[in-house]
Formats: structure tokens, sequence, C-alpha cells
């Protein structure tokens, strides 16, 4: 328990480096969410004018869309605003960096994360909630105070199950040194799941999003349950929570596995 | 001209680096396009007279479009010329491609057209034949909106190339293009007909569109494949395209030139 506090304390120390040096460099946060803004835009356009055009898709109207839309958003900006150096594990024992940590006397694995805090994430938080926002007014759904706790709970561990299938991919790095490839597929993966309810995609896909790359967490199940829709069973919604900690519990070990099997680039 | 086929050939090498990237990217490729499918299987599900045409003729046209997109935007991202330009004025090397004893708009061009050409061999054309197979895409009617089809997407290759180079001749302005680009790709996105079809916009948008060279870059040559025009349209879309393409390349062409006129001038 010593040892835990311990942890945290030198969690907090790191960031507040890094805040300390970020904060020198302040750039310029509105032309970031200007950047999140364009980025998403064709996407919202896109489901905009499906929804106009045919009212729903796959039985979900514009509101919902859009819930689903910017949960994910939210979701994942905890990654990038926190965890964003997780994925450059690779960049970091390629250059020799990770070795630097081994040689001090704090975890590794604290010293990847804090040592980058990303605020720029933060405008990914907003549009999402911002969406979230819209796309409740335009439903008419109105949450109360429970809807909002599972709200809080869904982000929560759609927060951890983005962190760790990021974590996990570029653990990759230790045992083939160019995982870099593989993230592009995964992109599409997350742009699939982001956009669309997964049930059109077929029980397959469905499978794949739920047990195996589980990113159907950060958005389609939760708005299932909030919205009230019928794709999905309450109780697999409910799930969340477990699926995170699950996630959570396999990249502890297959970190530790990597770091015991971890021999460095130059050496 | 000879040195064209050599920038091709550096690029073709350079892509040919990274074999497990590529069959990777393949499955992003299918991946996408069993995305594309799926949604207008659903939306042909709920309402067919809003889709417009058969499922077949729709499906097959979201699904190039994704095969396109693999092509015009190659995986080796600094082949496109805005990019390109963006990290050389960045970094300073610029210079060294204005030495070379060849225009710059050429230079460029010849690097996407290498990284196109590998990716349109190596990524589309097994992506096209697997969609074929499993996704039942169709095959355009005959040989003749076929070759349509070929020439009217090197047509529009070029036009993306010229709208991309007069991007770039931003950077020359502004050193940092980043939210530029961003707007720049969405509304190619959005216009093009690559993502939403053009005839399920609004009228008014659709009388707009008709007037701006985006909707050549997907919209025509996917009609074609389609036969969603008739065979004595082809002609006449393939027409529009070179005029824009004439127009937009000329654009850069000049301003390519002022621009490095006042730089040889800064340079001493």
């Amino acid at each position: 328990m010593k040892e835990f506090w311990f942890h945290i304390k030198m969690y907090g120390a790191l960031l507040k480096m890094t805040m300390r040096s970020m904060l020198q460099y302040r750039a310029d946060f509105w032309m970031s969410l200007v950047s999140v803004v364009l980025l998403n835009g064709a996407n919202i356009i896109q489901l905009s004018v499906i929804s106009w055009r045919f009212h729903s898709l796959g039985g979900w109207s514009v509101g919902e869309l859009l819930v689903l839309y910017g949960m994910f958003m939210v979701a994942w900006s905890i990654f990038s605003i926190f965890f964003r150096k997780l994925s450059k594990i690779e960049e970091e024992i390629v250059n020799g960096v990770f070795d630097i940590y081994l040689l001090r006397p704090v975890s590794p694995f604290l010293q990847l994360v804090g040592g980058d805090i990303n605020h720029i994430g933060l405008c990914d938080t907003f549009m999402g909630l911002a969406l979230v926002a819209a796309g409740l007014a335009k439903t008419g759904v109105r949450w109360d105070m429970e809807h909002i706790l599972w709200f809080v709970v869904f982000i929560l561990s759609g927060g951890v199950i983005v962190v760790c299938i990021r974590f996990l991919i570029s653990c990759l790095a230790f045992w083939i040194t160019k995982a870099k490839a593989l993230s592009s597929l995964f992109t599409q993966l997350y742009l699939l799941t982001q956009k669309y309810p997964v049930t059109i995609f077929g029980k397959v896909f469905r499978v794949l999003v739920t047990g195996i790359v589980p990113v159907a967490y950060l958005n389609f199940y939760p708005a299932t349950y909030l919205m009230g829709k019928p794709d999905a069973p309450p109780w697999l919604c409910m799930l969340s929570p477990v699926v995170a900690f699950v996630m959570a519990g396999i990249s502890a070990l297959v970190w530790r596995q990597g770091m015991r099997r971890y021999d460095s680039c130059g050496g | 001209m000879r040195t064209f086929p050599a920038f091709l050939k550096a690029q073709q090498r350079f892509a040919g680096l990274y074999r497990m990237d590529f069959l990777l990217k393949l499955l992003y490729g299918m991946l996408a396009m069993y995305g594309v499918r799926s949604l207008w299987v659903v939306l042909y599900a709920q309402d067919p007279a809003i889709v417009g045409r058969s499922l077949p003729s729709m499906i097959t046209y979201a699904m190039l479009a994704v095969a396109l997109d693999i092509i015009f935007y190659p995986s080796a991202l600094d082949a496109a010329p805005q990019n390109y330009i963006s990290e050389q004025v960045r970094t300073g090397r610029i210079d060294t491609d204005l030495l070379r004893p060849m225009d710059l708009q050429i230079q460029l061009l010849s690097r996407n057209v290498g990284a196109a050409i590998f990716s349109a061999l190596w990524l589309v054309l097994p992506a096209w034949l697997l969609g074929v197979l499993l996704l039942g895409m169709e095959l355009p009617p005959d040989i003749y909106y076929g070759v349509g089809f070929l020439v009217s997407a090197m047509l529009s290759f070029l036009i993306l190339f010229s709208l991309n180079f007069l991007l770039g001749m931003v950077c020359f302005a502004t050193v940092n293009i980043g939210q530029i680009t961003m707007a720049y790709s969405g509304m190619i996105t959005i216009l093009s007909g690559k993502l939403i079809p053009n005839w399920l916009y609004p009228e008014w948008m659709q009388t707009l569109i008709r007037f701006l060279p985006f909707r050549c870059i997907f919209e025509t040559p996917l009609n074609i494949y389609t036969a969603a025009v008739t065979g004595r349209q082809i002609p006449k879309g393939l027409l529009l395209q070179t005029i824009w393409a004439a127009v937009l390349f000329g654009m850069g062409h000049l301003l390519w030139k002022g621009m490095h006129r006042r730089l040889t001038v800064q340079g001493g």
C-alpha cells in the first residue's frame, strides 16, 4: 500500500514537471479546437445528410448518432490527454530513451506516461461533450441522476479500455520492432465503430469489437443503454467496467512480461 | 523526359521497403470497403427509392470510392505535393529540390504518380479483385465504360494533384498549413462524392457542387464505372475533367513561376 502511494506521488510530481515545460509553449488552444471541428466536420455532415434523407440509420436517429459519435470522442480523449506516450513506446525504444527510464528508481511505466500531458486533447473532450449535448437536445431524451452517473462510469471505463488497447498494440513493439503498420488497420476499426451503430456490420464485426478489440464499449454499448435502444441487452452494456478491469489486468501482465524480455536496442 | 521514370522508380523502391505494411494496408482497404458496403446495404433496405439506383450499383460506387481514395492518398504521405512542400520548406531543404534541373511541379507530379502507381498495382488491384469476388462489386458493363473509367480516374488524379499543388504553394506564404489542409481535405471529402453521393444533397447544394471541380475527382469516374451515365455522356464528362485539370495545373504553374522568382531574389 505504501508503495502504491509512492507511485501516485511520483506520477503527480512528473505531471507537474511536464505541465511546467508545456506551459512554456502555450500552443494556440483555439486553433486546435478549430482543427478538431474541421477533422470531424465531414463525418458529422455525412451522418446528418444520411439521417436527413433516410430518417435514421439502422434504427438510430440523428440525435442518437451524435451521442454515439460524441461519447467515442470523450472516452478517446482520456487517452490523448494523459496516455498519448503509450503509443510512442516503439519510438522510445528505438531511439534509446526507454533505457534511461530503466536506470531511474521509479517505475518505467510512470516515467513514460508522466512525461507527457497533452492539453490539446481537451478539444476532443469539449467537442465530444457538445455533440452528446446536441444529440440529447435533438432526441428530447432527458437524463436523470442515474443516467449521468452511468455516463461517467461509461466514459471512465471507455477511457481505460482505449488506453489498454492502444497500449497492447504498442507493446507488440517488444516482440516485433515494426508495430506501426498495424495501427492504421485499427484506425479503420475505430472509425467504423465511432461513426455507425455496430449492428449494421453483422455478427462477426460485432463480436470483434465486443470481445476481442472492445472498442464498442467506448460508445455503442453506453449509448445503447443510455438512450434505451433495443440493440443490446442492458447487462451486456453494464459490463463496461468489468471489461475495463479485465483489459487493465491483461495490460499489466503484458507489461511485466515485456519488461522481463526487454533488452535494449543498442545492446 | 528520361528523369520522369527515374523518379518513378525511386518512389517504387521506397514504397517496396515495407511489405508487411502493405499486407496490413490491404486488410485496411478491405475493412473500409466492407464498412461502406454494410452502410449502403442497410440504407437500401430502409428506402431503396432514396438511394436511387440498384443495390449492386450503389455498393460498387461506394467501395470503388474507397479504392480510389487509397490511390489518391498514397501510403507514402510525403509523396503528396502539399505535404512534401510543407516538410521541405519547414526543414529548409527545399533548395535541394530547386537545384534539380527540372520544374518543381513536374518533379512533384512524378513523385506522386510513382506512389500512386505503386498503390494502384499492389493495393487497389488486389482489393478490387477481392471486392469483386467476395463483396459483390460489379464490373463495368462493357470495355467502353471500363476504359472510360480508367481515363477518367487518371484525369481525377491530375485534378487532385493540381489542387494539392496549389495548396502546397500556400506553404511558401505561410509555413504552417495545418488548419488550411484540414479544411481543404474536409471540403474534398464532402463535395467530391466520395463519402456522400452528391445526388443525396439538397437541390441548392447540388447546384453549387456542379460549379466546383471537386465532383470531377470522385463522382465522374465512379458514375462512368457504374454506368450511371449513358455512353454518350462519357466524352462530355471527360472533357469537363480535362478542362478543370488544364486550368488548375496551369494556375499552379503560373503561381509557382511567380513564387520562384521571389524566392530566388530573397535567397540572394
